[in-house]
């Protein structure tokens, strides 16, 4: 089976959210208020247990140029957000019910009727992706469209985004995809157009990478991610190291001190 | 110059963790603690009464630390989907297999404890065993708690992963001593053993960077008992222990919920939030 990925273009994102109403409308997922945020005209403002999709509104200087405006307005990117599917993901590694598991498409599913709301994906995703929802009690996130990819369609979001911003398929097809289209924007002047990816940090890279203008950490995307699977071995060591002090020194009082003849224990019984 | 993050809003989710894992940390970690103390005394021959009562506080806080954890679920009548799977690279597996075969040994050695008073009935060596295994596990459940929220995203417990476990542990110790204080054992290894988790837990109040509350958290469990202590005030040393200790708790849950937004302040374009 193939693996597949999202390839997020912001340079063709027109900030229509129709990929945030599809994936809502398909996954069925519920209202998450209906709240002015101030922020642009982003109020939806994260991912979240019922924002799956999320469509960031970022506002650059003004810049005249490729993908500039004229000098009075401002520069905006839209960039439509989503669930990493990360190489080595932290909720799928701490999910203490194997409720969270890698699909035959590579992509990182909850299982619904596993999860028990335990919480700890929550804290253990490093892009804030994860979360609960409060009445349901259970953790949700994007399921890349799990049930349509297994029909052989593509993601809801991708299936609706109206001008191709949202890429959908073969991972390795994508990145090379990506690199051609970065090269072309380099070479028509907009040089400060990246990929993020964190290929070489723990995270190992992700299924849903993106091309943003600028510095990633403005759309939220940190630039040395960690999986936290790599504080294991420091915290276990240290709990070893404090589980043999302990015994040692309990062991070794009780050596050293004898019995204290004024010892009055009542008993529990 | 442009914003290191997206309309400063945090990039981590807080955490959804409410009273009863806090209070989960507490209790579990002293009954695991006790279970060490109650095996320990047992081998070197220290009183029955103290053997017995430290099985018995063992057993208890196994038998409270099931309820508190099942309560924080979103699922509570899942619990059982804990036991689907073991993983030993999530410490939340490793923590509930743990807890498991914990509340087994403990109650069964408390139980066999009841048996033997009430009955003729063999059973010193099953008890005995169970005892051994409950301090082997005890030893996990004192200290996996720092594993658990060391191993996070969350920057201000990944930054102490390599600590929290060990601080974890002294405050349990601490905490296991001092409920047998306050059971009436006046045995000196007791002392000892609370003046050095005090003394441990001085340094780490001095050393460790936690906001306030963890400190003044860990001023109850530090040095104020270790003053008491050396004073010779051991109830009161043993009081301020289990309120510090449970504090400790609290506070650093709360601090995860606040340090989500340290992300932001961190340069985020540059470093990786491990030190």
């Amino acid at each position: 089976m193939t693996t597949t990925g999202f390839f997020t273009d912001s340079t063709l994102c027109i900030g229509c959210k129709a990929c945030e109403v599809a994936c809502k409308e398909w996954n069925d997922v519920p209202s998450d208020g209906f709240v002015f945020s101030g922020k642009s005209y982003d109020n939806t403002l994260g991912l979240g247990h019922s924002t799956w999709r999320h469509v960031k509104f970022v506002e650059l200087e003004t810049k005249i140029g490729a993908g500039g405006n004229a000098p009075d307005f401002m520069t905006w990117q839209f960039s439509s957000d989503v669930c990493k599917h990360c190489e080595h993901a932290g909720c799928l590694e701490a999910c203490p019910t194997g409720s969270i598991i890698r699909t035959e498409f590579g992509g990182v599913y909850i299982q619904p009727d596993i999860c028990n709301g335990c919480g700890y994906c929550v804290v253990t995703c490093p892009f804030g992706v994860v979360d609960r929802r409060p009445d349901d009690g259970r953790a949700f996130k994007c399921t890349f469209c799990y049930d349509r990819q297994k029909a052989g369609e593509q993601p809801a979001c991708a299936k609706a985004c109206p001008t191709q911003s949202i890429l959908f398929g073969d991972l390795e097809e994508l990145e090379r995809a990506a690199d051609a289209r970065i090269a072309k924007l380099h070479a028509a002047g907009m040089t400060d157009a990246t990929i993020w990816n964190p290929k070489d940090t723990s995270v190992g890279g992700t299924h849903a990478f993106f091309l943003v203008r600028g510095e990633p950490s403005r759309y939220n995307l940190p630039a040395k991610p960690e999986v936290p699977t790599t504080y294991l071995e420091p915290a276990w060591k240290a709990a070893a190291t404090a589980a043999g002090v302990l015994l040692g020194a309990a062991l070794l009082a009780f050596a050293l001190f004898p019995p204290s003849p004024r010892r009055a224990g009542r008993g529990l019984g | 110059m442009t914003a290191l993050s997206y309309h400063d809003l945090p990039l981590l989710k807080s955490p959804v963790w409410t009273w009863e894992v806090p209070a989960y940390f507490f209790v579990g970690g002293a009954a695991g603690a006790a279970a060490v103390i109650g095996a320990t005394a047992q081998l070197t021959g220290a009183g029955k009464d103290l053997v017995r009562d430290a099985r018995w506080i063992a057993a208890a806080g196994a038998g409270l630390s099931a309820p508190l954890l099942i309560s924080d679920l979103g699922r509570p009548e899942r619990f059982l989907h804990m036991l689907r799977v073991f993983k030993p690279q999530s410490p939340m597996s490793v923590g509930a297999w743990t807890l498991a075969a914990f509340s087994s040994f403990a109650a069964a050695a408390a139980f066999a404890d009841l048996v033997r008073r009430k009955t003729d009935w063999p059973v010193k060596l099953a008890g005995d065993a169970s005892a051994m295994l409950s301090a082997a596990t005890g030893l996990v459940m004192a200290t996996y708690s720092g594993v658990l929220i060391g191993a996070t995203a969350i920057p201000v417990w990944n930054r102490h992963a390599s600590i929290l476990p060990v601080h974890f542990g002294a405050s349990a110790l601490g905490s296991a001593v001092s409920l047998l204080e306050l059971r009436d054992h006046r045995h000196s290894a007791l002392n000892a053993l609370g003046l050095g988790a005090a003394l441990f837990e001085t340094i780490a109040d001095v050393a460790l960077e936690g906001s306030l509350a963890v400190r003044i958290a860990g001023a109850f469990s530090g040095p104020i008992p270790l003053a008491l202590r050396l004073l010779g005030a051991r109830k009161g040393a043993a009081v301020s222990t289990l309120i510090g200790s449970l504090l400790t708790r609290f506070a650093w849950i709360e601090e995860g919920k606040t340090s989500h937004a340290l992300r932001l302040r961190e340069p985020v374009g540059e470093g990786s939030p491990r030190r």
